[in-house]
C-alpha cells in the first residue's frame, strides 16, 4: 500500500506536468486534440491524487504504524472520526489535503466548462495543473506522507489532543476549501491575461467560484474561532495569531473583490484592480499556507520549522512575478470603460470599501510580518501583539461598517440630494437613537457606542431596502408584501443575499463588541461547598472527580451555578491526560446563553485534605451572536448561490 | 468629469493618511522587543523595564506551581548556555512542559527575575525514531508541575 501511494503521487506529478505542456502547446498552436488531451490530463491527475489520498486514509484506518505519518498522527484507541481527520493533523497530510481539494475543484471546473470558453480553458488547465504539480512535488521531495519508519511501533503517538475536537476536525478542510477554491478564479484571471480574451466572460465564469470559495473561507475562519474558544481555554476566540491572520487576509481581499467586481460587470470599471485583487487573494492563500507550514513566524498552531518554507517562498515569488508581469503586459487592454462621476455615488462607495478592506489587510500583514521585517531591516526582532491589531483595526472596521450601511443607500453614477435625504432619513435616525441610548446607558466607551450605533444603522439600511423593494414590487405586481419580498430576492439573489450577509456581519460585530469590551473574569481557589460570584451568578464547587475514559485520564471538577436562590445549571471543567502526549489538555466548561456565556477553566487542583481546585471564570457577553451571525452569513451566501433557472451562466447580472 | 475622480482621490488620501497615523502610533505604543535568553543576558541591565519577549526552552524539572493557588508558577528558560528564571501568574498554556519552546512576554526585574504577563509554548518536537512508547504510560508524572492522577 505504501508503494501504491508513492507511485500514485509520482504518476500524478507526471500527468500534471504532461497536462501543463499539452495545454500550453495546444493553446499556442490552436490544436484541439492537444487541448482535449490536457483536459484528460486534468481528469487523470485528479483521479491519481484522489487515489493517493484514499491510500493514506486506508493506512490511517488500518493502523499501519510502520508509516511515519500514521505513527505520528494516530493510535489504536483513537476514535474513528479522528483517525480520518488525522489526514490533516500533520504537515504532509495537510499538503495532501490541499492537493486533493484542488484536484476536486479542477476536475469540476474542467467538466463544467468542457464546451465553454475555448480560448480560456487550456490556460485554466495549465494553471491548475501546475499548482497541483507544486503541491504533489512538495510531498514527493520534502514532506512525504508515505515515509516508512525503520521499525514498526506497536502503537502510534496519537494526534495532538488539541486537534481532537469537532470544530478542529472540520476547520482545516473548510478553510482549505476556501483557500484552494481561489485557485480557480486565479486560473481564469491568468487565462484571460494570457489569451487576451479580456471581456467579461472570465468574470462570469468565476462568479460562482469566488462566492463558493468565500463561503468556505468565512465558515473556516468562524470554525477556527470557535475551536480556539472551546479548546484553547484562554476565554477568547481570536488572538491575532499569525495563523489566524493568515486566513483573515485573503478573506479581506476576496471580500473587496466581491464588491469591486460589480463595478466591472456593470460599468467596465476597475479592471486592473479586479485582476490585482484576484491575484492578491490567491497569493495570500499560498502565503497563508506558507505561514502555517514554514514556522517563519512563531505561532501557537504553526507546524515545526521545515525546509518547506523555501519552496513556498520560491513558488510565491514565481506566481507573483508572472501574474504581475502579465497584468503589466496587458495594461493597455485593461482600460476602464467609464469614469467616476461623483464622490456621492455607489461607485465611489465601493471604491472606498475596497480601499478600506485592502488597507485592513495591509495592516494585518504588516503586524504579522513585523518581526521578520524589523529583523531584516535593523537586526532587532520586534513583535506587535493584539494591542496593535486592535488599535489599528477597530477604527478601520468601524469605517467599514459605516460603508456597509452607506453603500446600498447611494445611487449609481450620481446621487441627487433629495434621493439621499429620502434614503438616509430612517437609517440615520436609527443610528442617532442607538447612539444616544448607548451614551445615556453609559455602555463602554466611544468605540462601543459607535460600533453599536453603526450596527443599528446597517440593520436599518437592510430592512429599508427589503421594505422599499418589496413595497414597489407589491404595488406593481399586486402580490402581498411578504411574497413580493421573496420574489424580489429570487430575482436579485446576489443583491438581497448580500444584504443578508451584511446582517450576519452586523450580528458578528455586535458579538465581538460585547465580548471584547464587557468581558469580566475572576479567579478562585475553592474547597468543596465554597462559592464564587461572577456577574450575578454564584457558582458552588461540588467535588473533584478523577477517572479514566478510552485510555484518557480525566480530572473533573463540578460546579453548580445559581442565579439567585435556584440552581440553574451544572458546569464541569476538566483536564485530560492523553496517553503518550507530553501535556494535558484543558477542557473548558461553557454555558452559552443569548445574553452571555459563562466560561470556566479548571486551572489546577489538589487532591489531599478533601480536595481543592482553582478556577478561572469568564463572563463573555454576546459571544453566541458571533456564531449566529456566522450562520446568517452562510445563509445569505447560499441565497447568492442558488442557481437562476431561467438565466444561462452568462446571463444578465442583477444588482 | 475629473471632479468626481479628484474628490475620490482626496478622500482616499485622507484614508491612507489616517491609516499611516494609526499604524505609526500603534507601533510606538505596542511594540515589544523580541530576544533570546542569551541575547538578553549579554545586553545587560539597560533592557529592564521595557516590555520584552524572550524565547527559550523550559529547563526540565524547574516548573513549580503553587500548591495553594494553582495560578502562580515559576520556571526557568534557557538558550545559548544562559538561563532566566520566570514568574507567571495566570493560566499557563497546556503546552508549557519540560523542554517546551517557550516565549514569555513581560518585564525583566532588577533582581534578574522575569515577570511574565503572557506565556506561549510549543511542545517539544513530537517525534523521535527512538522513542520508547511504553515510557509515557508508566512514567505517570507529567511535567506541568501537575501530577497525573
Amino acid at each position: 500500500m505504501v508503494l501504491l501511494g508513492q507511485t500514485l503521487l509520482v504518476a500524478a506529478f507526471t500527468a500534471s506536468i504532461y497536462g501543463v505542456a499539452a495545454a500550453m502547446l495546444g493553446a499556442r498552436r490552436q490544436q484541439a486534440g492537444l487541448v482535449a488531451s490536457a483536459r484528460n490530463a486534468v481528469y487523470v491527475t485528479g483521479a491519481l491524487v484522489f487515489g493517493a489520498t484514499g491510500t493514506l486514509i486506508y493506512l490511517l484506518l488500518t493502523d499501519r504504524f510502520d508509516v511515519q505519518y500514521v505513527a505520528q498522527n494516530s493510535r489504536l484507541e483513537q476514535p474513528l472520526p479522528y483517525k480520518i481527520s488525522a489526514l490533516w493533523g500533520g504537515m504532509a497530510g495537510s499538503l495532501m489535503l490541499w492537493a486533493v481539494v484542488l484536484a476536486g475543484y479542477m476536475v469540476v471546473a474542467a467538466w463544467i466548462n468542457r464546451d465553454r470558453h475555448p480560448e480560456l480553458m487550456p490556460w485554466v488547465h495549465a494553471v491548475c495543473l501546475s499548482t497541483v504539480a507544486f503541491f504533489v512535488s512538495l510531498m514527493i521531495f520534502s514532506a512525504n506522507p508515505f515515509q516508512v519508519l525503520p521499525f514498526t511501533p506497536l502503537d502510534g503517538q496519537g494526534m495532538n489532543p488539541l486537534l481532537q475536537n469537532p470544530a478542529m476536525a472540520s476547520h482545516p478542510p473548510t478553510l482549505y476549501l476556501g483557500y484552494v477554491g481561489f485557485t480557480i478564479p486565479f486560473a481564469f484571471a491568468l487565462a484571460a491575461l494570457i489569451s487576451g480574451k479580456l471581456d467579461t466572460s472570465w468574470l462570469h465564469a468565476i462568479r460562482r467560484w469566488t462566492i463558493v470559495a468565500w463561503f468556505f473561507l468565512s465558515v473556516g475562519i468562524t470554525l477556527g474561532a470557535q475551536w480556539a474558544y472551546v479548546e484553547l481555554g484562554w476565554g477568547g476566540y481570536w488572538g491575532w495569531d499569525p495563523v489566524e491572520n493568515a486566513s483573515f487576509m485573503p478573506w479581506l481581499v476576496a471580500t473587496a473583490y466581491l464588491h469591486s467586481v460589480m463595478m466591472e460587470e456593470k460599468k467596465g470599471m476597475l479592471r486592473v484592480w479586479n485582476m490585482l485583487m484576484i491575484i492578491a487573494t490567491f497569493g495570500l492563500c499560498i502565503f497563508g499556507t506558507f505561514l502555517t507550514r514554514s514556522g517563519i513566524v512563531s505561532s501557537v498552531h504553526a507546524f515545526a520549522t521545515s525546509n518547506l518554507g523555501a519552496f513556498f517562498a520560491a513558488y510565491l515569488a514565481v506566481v507573483l512575478a508572472l501574474s504581475l508581469g502579465l497584468v503589466a503586459w496587458r495594461l493597455p487592454q485593461l482600460r476602464s470603460a467609464s469614469r467616476l462621476e461623483s464622490v456621492l455615488s455607489r461607485e465611489s462607495s465601493f471604491l472606498f470599501n475596497n480601499l478600506v478592506l485592502v488597507v485592513a489587510c495591509f495592516a494585518v500583514l504588516w503586524g504579522t510580518m513585523f518581526p521578520v521585517i524589523s529583523e531584516a531591516v535593523n537586526g532587532v526582532k520586534i513583535t506587535v501583539g493584539p494591542p496593535f491589531f486592535n488599535r489599528v483595526n477597530i477604527p478601520i472596521f468601524l469605517a467599514l461598517l459605516a460603508l456597509t450601511g452607506i453603500g446600498p443607500l447611494i445611487a449609481w453614477r450620481r446621487a441627487s440630494l433629495p434621493s439621499l435625504r429620502r434614503a438616509f432619513v430612517w437609517p440615520t435616525g436609527t443610528f442617532l437613537a442607538t447612539l444616544i441610548a448607548c451614551v445615556v446607558l453609559d455602555l463602554g466607551g466611544p468605540y462601543t457606542w459607535i460600533s453599536l450605533a453603526l450596527s443599528a444603522f446597517v440593520t436599518a439600511t437592510v430592512i429599508q431596502e427589503f421594505w422599499r423593494g418589496g413595497r414597489a414590487r407589491a404595488a406593481s405586481s399586486g402580490e402581498g408584501l411578504a411574497l413580493a419580498m421573496l420574489n424580489l430576492t429570487r430575482r436579485n439573489k446576489r443583491r438581497y443575499g448580500g444584504y443578508v450577509i451584511h446582517v450576519g456581519i452586523v450580528l458578528m460585530a455586535v458579538g465581538i463588541t460585547g465580548s471584547g469590551v464587557f468581558q469580566t473574569d475572576v479567579e478562585a481557589t475553592l474547597r468543596p461547598g465554597e462559592t464564587v460570584d461572577v456577574a450575578g451568578y454564584r457558582l458552588q464547587f461540588e467535588e473533584l472527580d478523577i477517572f479514566a475514559v478510552d485510555g484518557v485520564d480525566v480530572v473533573s471538577a463540578s460546579l453548580v451555578a445559581f442565579d439567585g436562590p435556584r440552581a440553574r445549571f451544572r458546569m464541569v471543567p476538566q483536564r485530560h491526560f492523553h496517553p503518550r502526549q507530553d501535556n494535558p489538555t484543558t477542557e473548558v466548561a461553557i454555558w452559552s446563553g443569548m445574553r452571555h456565556d459563562l466560561y470556566v477553566v479548571l486551572a489546577g487542583w489538589n487532591n489531599d485534605e478533601g480536595g481543592m481546585a482553582t478556577f478561572k471564570l469568564y463572563l463573555n457577553p454576546l459571544v453566541k451572536w458571533i456564531w449566529i451571525g456566522g450562520f446568517v452569513l452562510m445563509f445569505g451566501t447560499l441565497i447568492c448561490l442558488v442557481p437562476d433557472r431561467s438565466l444561462s451562466d452568462s446571463g444578465t447580472a442583477n444588482y | 468629469m475629473g471632479l468626481g475622480r479628484n474628490q475620490v482621490l482626496v478622500v482616499a488620501t485622507l484614508l491612507l493618511g489616517a491609516l499611516g497615523y494609526l499604524m505609526y502610533t500603534g507601533m510606538q505604543d505596542t511594540m515589544v522587543f523580541y530576544y533570546t535568553v542569551s541575547e538578553i543576558m549579554d545586553a545587560g541591565p539597560e533592557l529592564s523595564e521595557t516590555q520584552l519577549r524572550i524565547a527559550g526552552k523550559v529547563v526540565p524539572g524547574t516548573i513549580e506551581v503553587s500548591n495553594t493557588d494553582h495560578l502562580d508558577r515559576t520556571f526557568v528558560i534557557h538558550e545559548g548556555g544562559k538561563e532566566i528564571p520566570v514568574e507567571y501568574r495566570g493560566i499557563a498554556p497546556d503546552t508549557l512542559v519540560d523542554d517546551a519552546d517557550a516565549v514569555v512576554e513581560g518585564e525583566l526585574g532588577a533582581d534578574g527575575v522575569f515577570r511574565a504577563t503572557f506565556v506561549m509554548a510549543k511542545c517539544p518536537s513530537k517525534y523521535e525514531a527512538e522513542t520508547d512508547y511504553s515510557k509515557y504510560r508508566e512514567a505517570g508524572v507529567v511535567a506541568t508541575g501537575q501530577t497525573r492522577p
